[in-house]
């Protein structure tokens, strides 16, 4: 049986890139989990899958867009659960919809106008656009890192984008032209 | 004038139109109110996106120990679980003090640890009763981690000193 490889070396590496990427991850989670309750296990989760896999991260994208991948299947697993607890008439037409976050994490009102119209996105559209919007990534990175074609992405990213218009414009927030503002 | 399509535009917003391509776009949305608003809009959300990502918050950001989330090294160590442990260790304890006053032998009473470990032997390592303490740990640990009590740290529960409860005297007398 082969040697394990040096524990220490590895956790060390390993906890410094993951505590650089926890924040993005636990703001990724917020968006992505049905029920608060779940961000922190779910992020718990992704730490410890991806210290499990850490020896297979060659370097070519940053930690956080590696493990991105990690979280949003955690996070579907987590919601799953979830869909059990439901109402029977909540949004059955619409089953992949999060309810709205919850408040105590976004202290901004506008800001949690936004994140909410993201959680009504389906479950792809909301992967995608979190990404995108967590990080700068380029559509190739993004496709890499969530096991897509980069047409997929530029498709998925184009409905995200219209779908939250929509979505905004809804809730009364909309772009307002220079000319306008006070 | 030819409108490229919306798609194309929202590509073209994120950078990713190769160069010839890019430019025509660019002269077009200078040239057309309808795709120009279009384009301002496609900026307008992809700023509000990333704003309104930034303003969740996360509170103090925790320095992930790995070594509390493997579970496969049963290095955990509660604070309920050092004191059932320390008490454990004094039920046996006492247990062993009776039973060497009561029953007089020339052997001296084994190691409360080797006692609390549950194995018999002194020397190796007996991997059936390791799996089945395992087990029992797992099936022990788990409405706690339900509960999400924090876990102790490693450092700390290595050097956890059980405060005496009263002077234990072992071996014969």
């Amino acid at each position: 049986m082969q040697p394990e490889p040096d524990i220490g070396d590895r956790k060390e590496g390993f906890d410094s890139v993951a505590a650089r990427a926890y924040p993005a991850l636990t703001k990724a989670a917020t968006v992505l989990c049905w029920s608060r309750s779940d961000v922190d296990d779910v992020v718990q989760e992704t730490m410890l899958s991806a210290f499990k896999s850490y020896g297979s991260f060659r370097g070519d994208s940053s930690f956080l867009t590696w493990s991105y991948r990690i979280l949003v299947r955690a996070a579907q697993a987590a919601n799953r659960k979830q869909v059990k607890f439901l109402p029977d008439d909540y949004a059955a037409s619409q089953p992949q919809q999060l309810p709205p976050a919850d408040r105590a994490v976004i202290l901004d009102e506008d800001a949690s106008g936004v994140i909410n119209a993201i959680r009504s996105l389906p479950e792809r559209q909301r992967e995608i656009i979190t990404l995108y919007l967590l990080k700068e990534l380029s559509y190739s990175e993004i496709s890499s890192a969530m096991g897509v074609s980069v047409g997929t992405v530029k498709a998925t990213i184009f409905q995200a984008k219209t779908s939250l218009r929509a979505a905004l414009a809804s809730k009364g927030i909309i772009r307002r032209p220079i000319h306008e503002l006070p | 004038m030819n409108c490229p399509n919306q798609q194309t535009i929202s590509a073209f917003v994120d950078g990713e139109l190769e160069a010839t391509q890019a430019a025509e776009v660019k002269r077009h949305v200078v040239a057309c109110a309808s795709c120009r608003q279009f384009f301002e809009e496609m900026q307008w959300l992809e700023a509000r996106g990333r704003s309104a990502l930034d303003a969740i918050h996360v509170g103090e950001t925790p320095v992930p120990n790995v070594v509390q989330l493997r579970p496969a090294s049963r290095k955990w160590a509660r604070p309920m679980s050092l004191a059932a442990a320390a008490v454990a260790l004094l039920a046996f304890s006492i247990w062993t003090w009776f039973a060497s006053s009561h029953f007089s032998s020339n052997q001296s009473s084994p190691s409360p640890h080797l006692i609390a470990n549950g194995s018999a032997t002194a020397t190796g390592r007996n991997l059936q009763s390791e799996r089945a303490q395992e087990a029992a740990f797992e099936q022990w640990l788990a409405p706690y981690r339900e509960l999400r009590i924090p876990l102790v740290p490693m450092e700390v529960a290595a050097n956890y000193q059980p405060a005496p409860i009263f002077p234990i005297q072992f071996g014969n007398h």
